[in-house]
């Protein structure tokens, strides 16, 4: 028989939010716990006021190398997605802790290099967020494609729609607008923001554009995926961290990989979500977010090489995002 | 930490009891065993246990890598696989390298493997199934009343050659059942041996006398869409995919509702495919139930799964050469603390086993019974131990 150490008695015992130094908007919530370890998350400040007490009330006791079934216990009592999910990242990184790896370890994956896509040049793959006039958004797109063109033969373009083109009946908008760009450029993904169950205008979209259609920024609930996963309605799904939880996000990459679909990450805070990547069968590109970096020490102490091309992480237990600010 | 090593024990050992189904209505006591242990230079050993023979074609593509990274190797291995296919004795080496290196990494973690992948607690709900086609009435009702004994409330009857039979044999499985709960949950299994129309007529008829919970296998593992349809025409779930080896091959079922209940064990490439098939499912709002094996030891991944309804437990003695940390009481499988799956191997009594190999009836696997999906072969004259249905009743 295989005599394991003394069982750890891990609980939470405590779940705060502090102010993040120099960023008003950005929160730490902390799961404090009997053995010191701190499990960290950051968040905006309105979704770590919820995650706080939701955690005193729901989380508090309870161990948190037992995350995944947490976040289902708290998706079951229909909380809040967001503070959900700050709570959950939370405890990833104290359960990473515990284990005394970085994230990307205990679930399973490699540090990358993982594929990042930014607005700016300095991808391999290029993001661009459109605001609805044809004749701006196509320089717009030309403007970075003749950014990155230099460096890589068939870039990668990805376009976000108005994030006001939000109802079913925006479909002939968005195909129009489409159809237009597709006649000058190769585009691979174009993210929508209609809601997630507009499974028939989905479908018109796709059946008449050539990019892959992806979905799912800012939502919160597996159950919101259902509709387009049981429809094939999408190419490719969207996944934010920040909204579904790594556990959330985990479940819907593994059931778009049933049809072999790719999964592109949303901006998360600090990137942490680029811990999923080896974890996923089906990880294709990460959106890069610049709301930590932007204060000028970002993830140094997380991601051995940061774009460039493409993100490595480092050795830091959990998410690695302690020593920023 | 570096994986250094691996070795390979197979040996065949004789159950305590047959076991049997449609299409092998008399039984087998013979099966074969495989102990994997996966070797590190810091002495760690993972172990799974399975049918994996062919590991030494594998293990090229995880030898001096770190054995943490469990998701990132099995890649490696399913892309190596990607041409061949991940089928056969690939698919149950590559099941078996994977389930030994979880193993592994719940041991570096120092934790049993359900604490590692997330569970809250080392327990699941289990199911008695008696693969009991070869056990005569009263053996059939021994089984599970001993299962009741232990609090388990719920079982799965073979079916699928004799109507009149069968359901006298439901009857038998409940009422055995009866003294752990009110209401058993009864399900069925015909193990591919129905077509889809014969399911729909059979299970009409069965479902005049029953509620059934689930019925197993009740068309082909391919046939997506005759199960669909019989899960459009009857009342229980169909559960199926315990013959598929990975996510590709069960995504048919998930797209076209065709399923319920999805039967997964590590055989469905290893502790990750099984899991990632089971939160595919999560996300198309079905369930799983995890299959029987030895030493019930992948009630730890069932444990950590969000949409696992209860696990198979057939128990016919298939431990000789094990020691493990788990035991059924009030109706679960309940795990301790010992890392990993927390088995480990009687080294003596494997070198016996291989030294002088026991002899019995039958062997694994299961061959297709005469008929199936086409027509029915009743059980013949001395097949079974028990009454069949005769022309004058
Ligand atoms: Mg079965």
């Amino acid at each position: 028989m295989n005599e394991g150490p003394e069982a750890l008695d891990l609980r939470v015992e405590t779940v705060t939010i502090v102010p993040v130094e120099g960023n008003a908007e950005i929160c730490r919530l902390l799961l404090g716990t009997n053995v010191g370890i701190v499990g960290m998350s950051l968040c905006d400040k309105a979704t770590g006021l919820i995650a706080a007490k939701l955690g005193n009330s729901a989380i508090a006791g309870k161990d948190p190398r037992a995350a995944p079934a947490l976040y289902h216990a708290l998706h079951a009592a229909d909380a809040a997605p967001p503070a959900i999910a700050a709570l959950d990242i939370a405890l990833w990184d104290a359960k990473s802790k515990t284990e005394g790896v970085p994230l990307w370890r205990t679930l399973g994956g490699s540090r990358g290099p993982w594929n990042v896509m930014r607005g700016d040049a300095k991808g391999q793959a290029i993001h661009v967020q459109l605001e609805g006039n044809l004749d701006q958004d196509l320089e717009r797109i030309a403007a970075a494609q003749s950014a990155i063109a230099r460096k890589i033969v068939e870039p990668v373009i990805a376009l976000t729609f108005p994030a006001n083109w939000n109802h079913p009946d925006d479909a002939a908008k968005v195909i129009a607008h489409a159809q237009a760009i597709e006649r000058h450029f190769d585009i691979a993904f174009i993210e929508l923001s209609l809601p997630l169950d507009s499974t028939g205008a989905h479908l018109a979209i796709g059946k008449v554009i050539r990019a892959a259609l992806c979905n799912g920024r800012g939502f919160g609930r597996i159950s919101d995926f259902r509709p387009a996963l049981e429809c094939r309605a999408l190419d490719g799904y969207l996944l934010d961290v920040d909204a579904l939880g790594l556990t959330g996000a985990m479940v819907v990459a593994n059931a778009a990989a049933a049809y072999d679909l790719p999964v592109l990450l949303a901006p998360s805070m600090g990137n942490l979500a680029l811990h999923l990547c080896g974890a996923m069968p089906n990880f294709a590109f990460a959106m890069w977010d610049g709301r930590l970096t932007a204060s000028g020490t970002g993830r140094a102490d997380q991601s051995q090489s940061v774009p460039g091309l493409d993100a490595t992480l480092g050795d830091d237990p959990g998410i690695g995002l302690e020593g920023f600010s | 930490m570096k994986i250094t090593d691996f070795r390979l024990d197979t040996y065949v050992m004789k159950m305590d009891r047959l076991v049997g189904d449609a299409n092998l209505p008399d039984g087998t006591e013979m099966m074969p065993g495989a102990i994997l242990r996966i070797g590190t230079d810091e002495g760690l050993e993972g172990i799974s246990l399975g049918f994996g023979t062919g590991i030494a074609e594998l293990f090229p593509a995880i030898e001096g890598c770190d054995p943490r990274d469990t998701v990132h190797l099995w890649k490696r291995i399913r892309d190596w696989l990607h041409k061949a296919g991940n089928e056969g004795m690939a698919s149950l080496s590559f099941s078996a390298i994977d389930a030994a290196l979880w193993d592994l990494k719940a041991k570096i973690a120092g934790v049993p493997l359900w604490q590692l992948l997330g569970g809250r607690e080392g327990r699941v709900k289990a199911y008695a199934s008696g693969l009991d086609y070869c056990l005569s009435d009263e053996d059939l009702f021994r089984f599970y009343r001993r299962m009741a004994e232990r609090g388990v409330g719920a079982g799965k009857l073979k079916v699928g050659l004799d109507l009149k039979a069968d359901m006298r044999r439901i009857g038998i499985m409940q009422e055995a059942l009866s003294i752990a709960s009110d209401k058993p949950e009864l399900m069925i299994d015909a193990n591919e041996y129905w077509s889809a129309r014969h399911a729909i007529r059979w299970m009409a008829r069965i479902e005049e006398k029953f509620d059934i919970v689930w019925v197993e296998e009740p068309a082909a593992r391919h046939d997506y869409l005759g199960l669909r349809q019989v899960s459009d025409s009857i009342r229980a779930s169909v559960a199926s995919a315990e013959n598929l080896k990975s996510l590709e091959q069960v995504s048919p079922l998930l797209a076209n509702r065709s399923a319920s209940i999805l039967n997964l064990s590590a055989n469905h490439s290893g502790v990750t495919g099984c899991r990632q098939i089971a939160q595919a499912a999560h996300g198309f709002g079905v369930s799983v139930s995890m299959m029987n094996c030895q030493a019930n030891f992948m009630a730890h991944v069932a444990a950590a799964l969000p949409n696992h309804t209860m696990m198979e437990v057939v128990d016919p003695g298939r431990e000789h050469c094990l020691t493990f940390d788990n035991w059924i009481e009030d109706g679960h499988i309940v795990m301790g603390e010992a890392p990993g799956f927390g088995i480990g191997v009687r080294e003596d009594v494997l070198a016996m086993l291989q030294a002088d190999p026991p002899q019995g009836k039958g062997k694994f696997p299961f061959p297709r019974r005469e008929g199936a999906g086409l027509y029915i072969v009743p059980p013949q004259p001395g097949e079974v131990p028990w009454a069949t249905t005769q022309p004058e009743e």
